[in-house]
């Protein structure tokens, strides 16, 4: 490299810092000409809020662990040669008081697996429905798999219509031991639609409310009386939901 | 649990139930059939005695008598003394709330009678309240007085008005049953409670007497007498406000009168009498007046019942050869035949909810208690013996049928329930007992 080619290097490198100087004392003086307006300005009207509340469902976060197996369904399998009803496992009915509604817990970075408990699968179903998430259904069922006995295992809030039935006539059966119908009530036909709400566990949540009177109270009474002498009733496949009876005068 | 925990535990179920998906908490109504026929079950306490003095007895009386009643009424038994949870004795009336509902489901109680006897003008009076023990609600609380010596009669009261609570219609064990009995040696009208027991005379005239009626009121009978060599008339033996005596004498004094059966409002008679030698069937007033023709034919036409509501009448016979039961409109139209089963039916009686009409049909030679509908669509056996069963009458509740029936060699009385059970003998060993007829309930 010649002399004169490192002279002009260094006479252009020189301009470039006096041209960095002067650009950085003239952001140097904006700036604190900004600083100094700010300063000494008022502060701007604030805006108008928007006072409408909003309204929003608030859901706490589901622990991110999936959710433990639950117990395995019976292998699909063809129907046996004779079919039996095997009905769901029934939890514990639950304590007469009143259920208190448990806070759903906080969500955690990696919840632990909580140890298995006995009313797991309740407290499960009872959480999924209060998410309003539909239970796992079995994995593809054929038709010729599709038996009571295969569905008698699964329990949720989808039981099936066989072990609803069988269900119902379990209820049913239990409250008619206790349905006493004088004479005066017999024989004549007369229908009371009487609405519980029964918790998992069969107990019945308040008090029974009659949907359709028969036109004679004493009648509807009766029918009230005999359900909450039923109290509790046997637990319902899928956790709690509302029951209707219609309590007959005539039996035929 | 209160009444405010219980609709607060309400809405939180809803709030609950709102909360599940749709298709979970629907199913298809349970249907509930009449279950197996028992009584509801009333734990009655011993009334708390506030007479001056006390009287341990008089309170043990009471409720042995609402304990009978209760029995007899066949809609509630009392539970037994040992099956006590709670209290024997009242202490206090309680109010519109009690908390120890469960106590009394777990004895088995369907009902609870608590109460307290106190003074009231010289007069026994009671206060009590009768609750659902399963609902944990008080049906009723009244207060009732009487004579200190109709002490039994009060607790028969207390009984029929806890039926009342748990049905709607009160019990028959306070009223009273009129029947002929020839225990003295003539045929008289006598008089009883419910239960057969507290019989008297009500005539005695030494003529021949049957047919008794009570007037709807319950304060006077009429009743058929034959009097030596002379026609039969009707006569009133009474204890209220209607004379005593015979009545209609001066209708139609030459024509007998057979029997008369006051209509529903006690205004009206549907009298049998004779016209051309055929007796016949007639509306009149209790004054005479008015007199009208209801049926109108060669045959026989007798044993007049009323419908409930006054509109129609049944009776008896034998216009197509044999007796057989038909039923007609108060003016006369609408005449329909309603028997057509057996070849002699008589003595009906029209049920106090309409529904049935009880009578006596005879078979081989006896009589049997059959019900039809006044459709005559449905004809049942009620009462079949190989004695005879006869003259149905109908309790004011409609729940029993009192007959008399010669099963034991002489007539005696007998009550039943409507549906055939409970079968109990009401007069004992003291002559003929026939023609029953059950009293209204007391006013």
């Amino acid at each position: 490299m010649s002399e004169s080619h490192a002279q002009e290097s260094l006479e252009r490198r020189e301009r470039e810092q006096r041209d960095f100087r002067r650009r950085l004392a003239a952001s140097a003086v904006a700036h604190g000409l900004v600083v100094l307006a700010l300063a000494f300005n008022p502060a701007p009207p604030a805006r108008p809020l928007a006072l409408t509340a909003i309204t929003v469902d608030l859901v706490a976060a589901v622990p991110a662990t999936p959710a433990p197996a639950r117990k395995a369904a019976p292998a699909l399998r063809p129907p046996p040669p004779k079919k039996k009803i095997v009905l769901p496992k029934t939890p514990k009915p639950l304590p007469k008081k009143p259920a208190k509604v448990k806070p759903v817990p906080k969500p955690k970075a990696r919840p632990k697996p909580r140890p298995p408990e006995l009313d797991y699968e309740d407290a499960l179903d009872k959480l999924r429905d209060e998410l309003g998430e539909e239970t796992p259904q079995p994995q593809a069922v054929s038709e010729a798999d599709d038996t009571i006995e295969a569905m008698g295992e699964s329990t949720g809030s989808a039981a099936s219509g066989a072990v609803m039935d069988a269900w119902s006539l379990s209820v049913s059966r239990h409250v008619r031991a206790g349905y006493i119908t004088p004479p005066d009530f017999r024989g004549r036909y007369l229908a009371t639609r009487v609405c519980v709400l029964v918790g998992a566990g069969g107990n019945i949540l308040g008090t029974a409310t009659v949907g359709g009177s028969s036109g004679d109270p004493f009648f509807d009474d009766n029918a009230v009386r005999a359900t909450e002498r039923a109290n509790p009733l046997p637990p319902p496949p899928g956790g709690g939901r509302e029951v209707c009876f219609t309590f007959l005068g005539d039996d035929s | 649990m209160s009444a405010l925990a219980r609709v607060a535990l309400s809405i939180v179920g809803l709030c609950l139930l709102a909360t599940m998906p749709a298709a979970a908490q629907r199913a298809a109504d349970i249907q509930i059939t009449p279950g197996k026929l028992r009584a509801f079950r009333a734990a009655v306490q011993r009334f708390d005695d506030q007479m001056t003095p006390p009287n341990a007895q008089r309170a043990d009386d009471l409720r042995r008598s609402i304990h009978d009643a209760l029995n007899f009424s066949g809609v509630l038994v009392p539970l037994a003394d040992e099956a006590f949870l709670g209290a024997e004795t009242t202490r206090e009336l309680s109010g519109v709330r009690r908390t120890d509902c469960a106590d009394w489901t777990q004895s088995g109680a369907d009902a609870l009678v608590e109460g307290r006897i106190y003074p009231e003008n010289n007069r026994l009076a009671v206060e009590f309240a009768v609750w659902d023990t399963a609902r944990c609600k008080r049906l009723a609380r009244k207060s009732l007085s009487r004579v200190r010596s109709q002490a039994p009669l009060l607790a028969k009261i207390v009984a029929d008005e806890i039926v009342a609570a748990f049905t709607g219609i009160r019990g028959s064990a306070a009223t009273e049953i009129a029947f002929i009995s020839d225990r003295s040696g003539a045929r008289e009208v006598y008089v009883a409670d419910a239960d057969g027991r507290n019989a008297r005379a009500a005539t005695r005239s030494r003529a021949i007497k049957a047919f008794p009626d009570w007037l709807p009121n319950g304060e006077a009978l009429l009743y058929t007498a034959y009097h030596d060599g002379g026609q039969p008339g009707l006569y009133l033996t009474s204890r209220g406000k209607a004379r005593p005596g015979p009545l209609l004498r001066r209708l139609m004094p030459e024509i007998p009168k057979y029997r008369g059966v006051f209509d529903p409002s006690g205004d009206t008679l549907a009298l049998v009498t004779s016209v051309d030698a055929s007796a016949e069937i007639f509306l009149v007033r209790r004054d005479g007046r008015r007199l009208r023709r209801l049926t109108n034919d060669g045959g026989i036409d007798v044993s007049p019942t009323w419908s409930p509501d006054g509109q129609q009448i049944c009776f008896v016979s034998d216009r197509s050869g044999s007796p057989q039961l038909y039923i007609v409109d108060r003016d006369g139209s609408n005449l329909r035949r309603l028997s057509f089963e057996g070849s002699y039916n008589t003595g009906p009686s029209w049920s106090p909810d309409g529904r049935w009409i009880a009578y006596e049909t005879r078979l081989e030679g006896q009589f049997d208690i059959w019900l039809i509908d006044p459709t005559g669509e449905v004809n049942v056996p009620l009462v079949t013996h190989r004695y005879s069963d006869q003259s149905p009458s109908w309790s004011p509740d409609g729940r029993k049928l009192l007959f008399s029936s010669n099963r034991r060699g002489r007539y005696d009385l007998y009550v039943m329930d409507a549906n055939g059970e409970n079968l109990q003998r009401l007069t004992q060993r003291a002559g003929n007992n026939t023609g029953p007829v059950w009293g209204p309930f007391l006013r």
